[in-house]
């Protein structure tokens, strides 16, 4: 029993409350100390973690609604360590960024960021549904409330929608939350409990296991958003303000994917094995869709929108591949692509800069003249997007196809589709941001020191993590392998199943 | 003496109220109709209570005149608000919360 | 030192140099960070020869040495770690390529002098190197993967040099993303072999080969047609070969380097690494065949007719590298790796000569401006003919022994493979026209007077223009400055060209027939698990005649050459107008732009423009978010009608209620 995780979660928030009594000048201070301190114990959390253990560490596990079975369990294993060490960075870069270049009204501002990495990093910790569902829907009401107060013009329409959609998928999971624990107390005639470990010792029977599972996978699917489900993404992406896009697009759409793995596949292994086709081609329509989506859009935030659709279904993918390599793949993509996106959002944020505010390609071009040092900080990102091999990405992606590739060789042929389309969008961006001709409106300079001190440590991490992608594999992988042999069982049984019916 | 009586008058008044309120257009004279269908109520749970024999009534019955109290307070100050403010005294005119 | 720290420290220079010069590019002035460059590939080339020496030293059976780096990406079973395989065949390239890219630097530092990019161009160039040599030194799947990719990074960056040209940087993301389909391909054909052989490492996959598959298996076949994809990507291959064309937008030490000296030779070294493979896939082994032949042949052809000096080259490149294809994918391995050495040497050099004669012409390209360069240029002139004759094949210049290695093994494996000799022969023989061709319209002739200005001592200064579109240039980035340098008056230049010609003309003495023998035995250990290398040995006197007809062939076409351009420089025209379907049909380069395009890019732009326009209209925003919101509205618009606003409406519809409710407790009590 350690409290580790517990500052983790609360000492942002902390000093977030010390700065909204604080002038708007300094609140910027106080929120990147406590994401700072918070980064610190995730960075050493990666470190301090004990990569040949199978189970759960740094856990926390104390009473909080007795009545309810609800406890406020946290801890960290394989799948979130990773998880956990990425959102305490982006949010940190985040609250840098937000120091550097102040925004108006400041001390909103930082409060409703430290409450949503407060959010998100209980969602990644949690190890009770309870507060694992609470979790997941508190996280997302800061960004509500930051694209309403700092968003772009057409924000109104923006945050409805955006609410609207997700409030549906929050629902259907806190039905079906509440209706897991309450079947589970039934079947197993015990007391009400909403304990992750707990709930996993009971198997549902299979009807009821897939309609909670369409609930909770409709819930997680429209927050990454996924193929068809992707309505609010387009309005959110084009007016939400920029250092909370980058941190909602980095780490908000990988809790979703994480639920998977935390709730759906330990929880429902047969429902999640009669959905695992429907999802795949879900997933490598989303790839496809994507990818044409982000090569035909020329606002580079909708680029990078629609690109993150499309990784986020190679993440589904490799999860729903139900092979130890596509979650080990997934696992890794979701931590590379967060920390790729992230700093790509703030490198749209300087271009925008230099171009009267304008992110449309058309009327970009020739930024590499006047900055080639932000020209090249874009190339190195641009390529650990489209996933080139050497990045960190590209680890992640080759064990996500492998794992497909396992399961099944025509799925992993139209996903490479997507890999090749990503290189046409993400380098038709890069040439048409920073290389042609200068455009009309573009009155380019270099990178600023104090810009520098954001992108530049990002961009290292994403070229170290490139060189040593083991390090987010190897704690993985008994987790992993643990998870994967209970489908692998279900599998099995499930073919038996079919083959003992068939064979008389 | 049977409950039915008792039930049975304050069905009436209770009806009285309710006609008067539907019927009635002035603010004012529709907050005596709602004293008169809370007093009902409370006839009918003084009732209940004395022929059941516990008192559980009787003590809901002296919260509702403490709720109708408030309730004519902010009833009587709305009126007079909305006299000063030169607004017709009238609910039908008084429609702004109209969706 | 060990073979393998050796190993490392061949990858290490190149790489510090390109990030050093990344580094300083602001702190440092020009002329250290070319130095810097040049510098480091030296180096590596030095530990290649330090590592040549160690090797040989080695007995014939201790010739594969495998260095262990790091675990890269290892887990749930796949065995990825940072592993060097360095044995004669990875150590052959590493010669090769940190070889001629010195000398390709030492001419970059006079060719580039007054860009403005100059350190940025040796960045790109130094990490260019180091990807190729991660490439011929990977020991597993995932780091030639990766070394595949860093090559087509750098050769994207590098080809969109000039990155304010719209051509260049369209020239640029065609060349990348080819190669990104030779990536996938090469990923694809991995997971192919990976399933069976569950090992990345290329020894132990070598040693499983012949357990876990039998002959032509159908995954094994799958798989190596895959990796034959990245090798075709890679290499200019048919139907993967248009964007080498259109690489000559990037700067000609770039083209000499990348697109005709090391990368581009890359599928040549795949197929040559993967032999155990494809020699338990026969059937995988005869499409590399075919293809690289059908491949010389069509690149033979366009070359006869393009008007661009570069392109002429890249064409007669991509012909080569067919050859070499052919070559490694018939079993003729030291053959074909040896024609990629001496190719490497002659086409660099030509390139060069190509860059000394197009800064003569103020960066103009189109043969219809030369003419008359002769006497301008002589030391270019000489290093054109050298080259020319290198590559026509004709004795005792280097290039026809490769060549004709290549074609007599041909010969001597028989069946349907004489065929493919015979054509080999063909091609030859174009290869001679097109070569002279380009040499004759330059050099011969009226002087032009551009270089009528030279031989009257001075340099032309035209407007800066875009060669491939003839719009003015942005002078601001590119190439040439006003004080450009050509390589008759550059020390650098004119040195690196000198040492290639030498090259071009004295490597064929490493395998004359009969008398020496020194690839073939050197690449002996790689390819000693191979059945066919040591049996598919043409005779010293097969061979010879081969020579004899190859040299015979060559001089025919230089002949049929000096004919149709310097004696009647009318009858090419005729013969256009003769021919005239024809000639369209090479010019437009078989249409295979036009077939591409129409198959996949208008397709995807389709797919694209029907997702953005129709699909997410009408089905994401019309029926889900449409839908949704309808329904929400409708639903408001009925409870919105209730709040009339009259307070006794609400008074009436609560009695209204209280009266259902009653009226239900009362019927239900009864």
């Amino acid at each position: 029993m350690t409290i580790h995780l517990s500052i983790l979660l609360f000492a942002p928030l902390a000093f977030a409350a010390i700065g909204a009594v604080l002038p708007h000048r300094l609140a910027p201070v106080a929120g990147l100390i406590g994401t700072l301190v918070s980064a610190f114990f995730g960075i050493a959390l990666l470190f301090g973690f004990d990569a040949s253990q199978p189970g759960l560490q740094y856990v926390t596990d104390d009473q909080w609604i007795t009545a309810l079975g609800i406890r406020y369990k946290l801890g960290v294993d394989g799948l979130s360590v990773w998880l956990v060490g990425l959102t305490t960075v982006v949010f940190a870069a985040s609250a840098l960024w937000i120091l550097v270049r102040p925004v108006p009204r400041a001390r909103g501002f930082v409060f409703l960021m430290a409450v949503a990495e407060a959010a998100v990093l209980g969602a990644f910790c949690a190890q009770d549904l309870g507060l694992f569902v609470l979790c997941f829907d508190l996280m997302l009401v800061p960004f509500l409330f930051l694209m309403l107060g700092w968003g772009g013009p057409r924000r109104r329409p923006a945050t409805i929608k955006m609410m609207v959609y997700t409030l549906v998928g929050s629902l259907l999971m806190l039905a079906a939350a509440v209706a897991t624990a309450v079947l589970s107390a039934d079947d197993a005639g015990g007391s009400l409990t909403f304990v992750l470990s707990d709930l996993g010792k009971v198997t549902l029977s299979t009807g009821t296991q897939r309609l909670i599972f369409v609930a909770f996978a409709l819930a997680f699917l429209i927050k990454m958003p996924a193929f068809l489900l992707q309505g609010w993404m387009p309005d959110a992406y084009g007016q939400m303000p920029l250092p909370a896009l980058a941190v909602f697009s980095a780490v908000l759409s990988k809790v979703a994917a994480y639920g998977f793995l935390r709730i759906v596949l330990p929880l429902f292994p047969d429902a999640t094995v009669d959905f695992q086709a429907i999802i795949q081609i879900l997933s490598v329509v989303g790839i496809v869709y994507g990818s044409a989506m982000a090569f035909t859009q020329t606002n580079l935030r909708l680029i990078l929108g629609y690109s993150s659709l499309a990784q986020l279904s190679f993440i589904t993918l490799g999860i729903f591949s139900l092979q130890p390599q596509g979650v080990q793949g997934a696992i890794l993509q979701a931590v590379t692509h967060g920390l790729v996106v992230a700093p790509l959002f703030f490198v749209v944020a300087l271009v925008a800069e230099r171009a009267d505010g304008s992110e449309d390609v058309r009327h970009l071009g020739g930024m590499a003249v006047r900055g080639p040092v932000m020209a090249t900080l874009f190339v190195v990102l641009a390529f650990a997007t489209l996933a080139i091999p050497g990045s960190a990405n590209f680890a992640g992606e080759f064990y996500v196809l492998l794992g497909t590739f396992k399961d099944s060789v025509a799925l992993a042929c139209v996903a490479f589709l997507g890999v090749v389309m990503a290189s046409v969008y993400m380098l038709r961006a890069y040439i048409r941001t920073v290389h042609n001709r200068v455009g009309h409106e573009v009155h380019g300079s270099e990178l600023s020191l104090r810009d520098a001190a954001v992108l530049v440590p990002l961009v290292a991490a994403v070229l170290a993590f490139g060189l040593y992608p083991q390090g987010a594999l190897s704690a993985g992988e008994q987790s992993v392998t643990g998870a994967a042999s209970t489908l692998a069982r279900v599998n099995a049984a499930g073919a038996n199943g079919a083959e003992a019916q068939v064979t008389p | 003496m049977s409950i039915q009586w008792y039930l049975l008058v304050s069905a009436l008044v209770f009806c009285i109220g309710a006609g008067g309120i539907l019927v009635r257009r002035s603010p004012l004279v529709i907050l005596l109709c709602l004293e008169l269908m809370l007093n009902a109520g409370n006839l009918a749970l003084v009732a209940f209570s004395r022929a059941h024999g516990n008192q559980d009534g009787q003590i809901f019955a002296i919260i509702v005149m403490v709720v109708a109290a408030c309730e004519v307070a902010v009833g009587l100050g709305l009126i007079v608000a909305i006299y000063r403010r030169n607004l017709p005294v009238d609910v039908d005119e008084l429609r702004e919360l109209q969706g | 030192m060990s073979l393998q720290t050796l190993g490392w420290l061949i990858l290490a220079f190149p790489l510090a140099g390109a990030t050093i010069i990344g580094l300083t590019f602001k702190a440092l002035p020009d002329k250290i960070h070319g130095a810097i460059g040049t510098l480091a590939i030296t180096l590596a080339f030095v530990c290649s020869v330090l590592a040549l020496l160690k090797l040989t030293d080695r007995p014939q059976d201790a010739r594969e040495v495998v260095a262990h780096g790091w675990d890269y990406a290892s887990s749930v079973g796949v065995d990825a770690e940072l592993s060097l395989l360095i044995d004669p065949l990875s150590l052959m390239m590493c010669l090769i390529v940190s070889g001629v890219s010195a000398l390709i630097h030492l001419y970059s530092t006079g060719y580039m002098a007054s860009d403005r990019g100059y350190a940025r161009f040796f960045a790109y160039l130094n990490f260019f190197v180091f990807s190729m040599l991660l490439l011929v030194l990977a020991g597993n799947f995932l780091v030639l993967i990766v070394g595949w990719a860093f090559v087509g990074a750098a050769s994207y960056l590098l080809i969109s040099f000039w990155y304010r040209r719209t051509t260049a940087t369209r020239a640029g993301i065609k060349a990348f993303v080819i190669n990104v389909v030779g990536d996938v391909g090469l990923v694809l054909g991995t997971y192919f072999i990976f399933k069976h052989t569950r090992s990345l490492d290329f020894l132990t996959t070598f040693d499983r080969v012949d357990d876990v598959f039998t002959r032509n298996q159908a995954d094994l076949v799958a798989g190596c047609v895959l990796l034959l994809v990245g090798a075709f990507a890679k290499s200019a291959q048919v139907p993967f070969h248009t964007w080498l064309p259109d690489a000559m937008e990037g700067p000609t030490p770039v083209s000499a380097l990348i697109h005709a000296a090391t990368m581009v030779t890359a599928g040549v070294y795949l197929i040559a690494r993967m032999h155990p493979l494809y020699e338990q896939a026969p059937a995988a082994a005869d499409v590399g065949s075919v293809i690289g032949c059908a491949t010389l042949l069509i690149a033979a052809t366009i070359g006869l007719v393009v008007t661009d000096l570069k392109r002429v080259i890249a064409y007669s490149t991509m012909s080569q590298i067919g050859y070499m294809i052919m070559g490694v994918s018939s079993a003729a391995y030291a053959a074909g790796m040896f024609h990629l050495a001496t190719h490497a040497f002659f086409k660099a050099l030509l390139f060069m000569a190509a860059g000394s004669v197009i800064s003569a012409m103020a960066n103009l390209q189109d043969l219809d401006r030369m003419g008359g360069f002769r006497k301008a240029l002589p030391f270019t002139y000489g290093c054109f003919i050298v080259g020319g004759l290198a590559l026509a094949g004709v004795f005792p210049f280097s290039g026809l022994f490769s060549k004709d290695e290549i074609l007599s093994i041909e010969f001597d494996r028989g069946g349907w493979y004489v065929v493919l000799g015979v054509l080999g022969y063909l091609g030859a023989f174009l290869t001679a026209i097109y070569t002279f061709r380009m040499i004759f319209r330059a050099f011969h002739g009226d002087p032009v007077p551009e270089a009528q200005e030279l031989i009257d001592g001075h340099l032309h200064h035209g407007d800066p223009v875009n060669p491939a579109t003839g719009e003015p240039e942005d002078t601001e980035v590119g190439f040439p400055g006003p004080d450009h340098h050509i390589a008759e008056r550059a020390p650098g230049m004119k040195g690196a060209m000198a040492v290639l010609a030498v090259g071009a003309t004295g490597l064929g003495a490493l395998q004359i027939p009969g008398v020496t023998d020194v690839v073939h035995s050197f690449l002996e250990p790689t390819f000693e698990d191979s059945s066919l290398y040591a049996s598919l040995e043409p005779s010293a006197a097969a061979s010879w005649i081969g020579l004899i007809a190859g040299t015979l062939i060559g001089l025919a076409g230089i002949a049929l050459a000096y004919r149709l351009w310097v004696q009647q420089p009318a009858a090419p025209a005729g013969l256009q107008a003769r021919f005239a379907a024809l000639h369209r049909f090479f010019v437009n380069k078989w249409y295979f732009d036009e077939l591409i395009d129409a198959v996949i890019v208008r397709p995807f732009a389709w797919f694209g423009r029907f997702a953005r326009n129709t699909f997410e209209r009408l089905i994401v925003d019309g029926a889900i978010v449409g839908g949704t919101s309808s329904v929400v509205r409708a639903g408001s618009a009925a409870v919105r009608a209730v709040q009339s606003g009259f307070l006794r409406a609400y008074a009436a519809l609560l009695l209204l209620g209280l009266a259902g409710l009653v009226l239900y407790f009362l019927l239900s009590s009864s």
